[in-house]
């Protein structure tokens, strides 16, 4: 009883906050940010009067080569109220416009203190959202592409490196270990970075090809290693964990060794690799918008192209927290399957 | 012909000498129990009998059958391994069942794996052992859900479905709390009292007293002392005197 008020409490937040969003990006179409090379009609303006009476303003067109923005420069008195920011050289640094392309508020300069709202007057939200979906979609796409196959080149890689790692014989156990402590002790993004120019930077040419297949290709390759070598050590914990004492009552019962690793020590290993893994595989999904770094057009750049001026729409930047969206629900997929298999071998404890 | 013959066994450890030489017979259907302090080599005793640890000198014959040489010095293919071990059962200090399997399924594993007959069979066997150790209840349970002595319990099951030769329990109650210790001692008791042959390595003199027919005292690596039963009443060793005066 207490349980279900609970999950209907739940249920109503997470319909309140997902509707609240919805009708945001749905039905405001309001842009969060204004693109450099934005322009703004140029025309009279209203200015409010500021709190000294002065209201004048002066519009005229901008166009800076140097930094390769163009636009309108406005000229204008302090006034009040801020909706959107447009950089302008001189004294004034900031001007607020309503939706009804009025500017409202002139700040100085030491005013800054707002990032505000730029509206085109058009509400573009429905065809944004197709557009912008469309486009999460794809990335997301890429993503779960490089999960699968980090996933799918991981998992046994990570087994032999386990193997390496166990070995009585040093000369491999121990680069083994050294290479597991540097892939686990350095940042992902660091290898990524590596991985994708070192060849070029070595052998004046970049072996994965500037396009997105390159890009992808590298990035799987320094997911795989990484991954591979967290992977290592939970196998490895996972094989030593099962204690001795039960490879023994299997060699007394006249077992053979696989007999013995097949029906009496790998349900054990399992058991206890099942846990940290579904905890390193809910990371990967995450980790996985690193890619970006060296441009994989995963589903955070998708979003963010966004802001960029592309896809047709720019400078907008709710997609960016959309992509949110995507994760939340792939790793609570994710937190179920495994929720599931952990049930599954609930039955016994090691 | 004496069932066990155990030939001047030494086994080191890297320098240090744990067996130094250790010799005795044990008859069919006799019960030898092991006493001894900690460290004095019990346990490594056992695990070479059990082919768990090779010696580094002597010789074990099981029923006229060499079973292990050290002056052979050929190791031992897996399978001729498997088939020796076979001559002998043993039952853990810490029961080591299979968390993962029921009880029925912990005792019918490997008759079924090494094929030793129909799984009708096996089963049959395998529930007549598990009622003699006094848990037709719980055959369909997991060892997490019994206590310590009914497992130690499920574990001599385990052991006697391969009908061993001999049976080997290493400190098999020291894992357990007092009051469990006696459904064990019972068990094993009545397997005497059926005639298994047994090597049982105990701190429990009682036990040692009224149910073998034989005693061995080790000490540092050696046996010290031998005989029946009563040389626990009249040590003649003074090492067995005091190891005895501390319990
Ligand atoms: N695998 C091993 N490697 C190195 N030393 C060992 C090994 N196994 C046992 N030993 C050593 O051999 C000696 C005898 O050990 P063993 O376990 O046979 O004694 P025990 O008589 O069974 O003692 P306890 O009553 O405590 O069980 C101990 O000093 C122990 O440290
Ligand atoms: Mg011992």
């Amino acid at each position: 009883m207490k349980k279900k008020v609970w999950v209907a409490v739940l249920a109503v937040l997470i319909a309140v906050v997902l509707g609240a969003f919805i009708w945001f990006v749905y039905f405001t179409g309001y842009d969060y940010s204004m693109a450099d090379d934005d322009t703004v009609a140029v025309g009279d303006f209203t200015v409010a009067a500021g709190a000294d009476g002065s209201g004048s303003l002066t519009v005229k067109e901008y166009n800076n080569d140097k930094k390769g923005v163009s636009g309108v420069q406005l000229n204008a008195e302090a006034g009040d109220e801020s909706f959107f920011m447009w950089q302008i050289d001189g004294d004034y640094e900031i001007i607020a416009g309503n939706i009804n392309n009025e500017v409202i508020r002139i700040a100085p300069k030491s005013d800054l203190k707002v990032l505000a709202l730029y509206n085109d007057g058009v509400n573009a939200g429905p065809a944004n959202f197709k557009i912008v979906f469309g486009s999460l979609n794809e990335g997301f796409v890429q993503t779960l592409k490089l999960f699968l196959i980090t996933l799918l080149g991981a998992i046994p890689l990570g087994l032999i490196i386990s193997f390496g790692s166990m070995s009585k014989f040093k000369p491999i156990s121990a680069p083994v270990r050294v290479i597991v402590w540097i892939v686990r002790g350095s940042p992902l993004m660091l290898q990524l970075l590596i991985i994708f120019y070192m060849p070029g930077m070595l052998f004046g040419n970049n072996i994965w090809g500037g396009d997105e297949t390159g890009r992808f290709w590298a990035s799987a390759v320094a997911f795989i290693l990484n991954y591979a070598c967290y992977f290592s050590e939970i196998f490895r914990g996972g094989i030593q964990g099962v204690p001795i004492g039960q490879h023994e009552a299997g060699q007394v019962l006249g077992l053979s060794k696989s007999q013995i690793f097949f029906k009496v020590t790998l349900m054990q290993m399992i058991k206890r690799i099942v846990p940290p893994m579904s905890n390193e595989i809910i990371t990967l999904v995450k980790d996985t918008s690193l890619a970006r770094i060296i441009a994989m057009q995963e589903i955070i750049w998708a979003g963010q192209a966004f802001m960029k001026s592309s896809h047709g729409i720019h400078g907008i930047i709710w997609p960016l927290f959309s992509t949110g969206i995507y994760y939340l629900a792939f790793s609570g997929m994710l937190t179920l399957l495994f929720g599931w298999v952990e049930k599954k071998l609930d039955y016994f404890k090691v | 012909m004496a069932i066990l013959e155990v030939k001047n066994i030494h086994k080191s450890f890297g320098r240090t000498e744990v067996l130094k030489g250790i010799d005795f017979t044990l008859e069919k259907g006799e019960v030898l129990s092991i006493i001894g302090s900690s460290g004095s080599g019990k346990t490594t005793l056992l695990r070479c009998l059990n082919s768990l640890e090779f010696a580094d000198k002597g010789q074990i014959v099981v029923g006229g059958e060499t079973i292990f040489d050290a002056d052979i010095n050929k190791r031992p293919s897996e399978s001729e391994l498997r088939q020796k071990r076979l001559h002998f059962g043993l039952v853990f200090q810490n029961f080591n069942l299979f968390p993962q399997y029921s009880v029925l399924d912990n005792v019918t594993l490997a008759p079924k794996l090494l094929k030793k007959g129909t799984n009708e069979e096996i089963e049959q066997t395998a529930l007549e052992l598990i009622e003699s150790v006094g848990l037709k209840e719980k055959i369909n349970n997991y060892p997490c859900e019994l206590s310590g002595g009914q497992q130690q319990r499920v574990a001599i099951a385990r052991a006697l479905a391969l009908k061993p030769e001999i049976l080997c329990f290493d400190e098999p109650t020291s894992a357990l709390d007092p009051e469990l210790t006696g459904e064990v001692l019972k068990v094993i008791k009545s397997l005497a009292d059926k005639h298994m042959t047994m090597i049982v390595v105990t701190h429990e003199m009682t036990f040692a007293h009224d149910v073998s027919d034989k005693v061995i005292f080790m000490d540092g690596g050696v046996i010290a002392e031998q005989g029946a039963p009563s040389i626990l009443d009249h040590p003649e060793s003074e090492r067995l005197q005091s190891f005895l005066t501390s319990f």
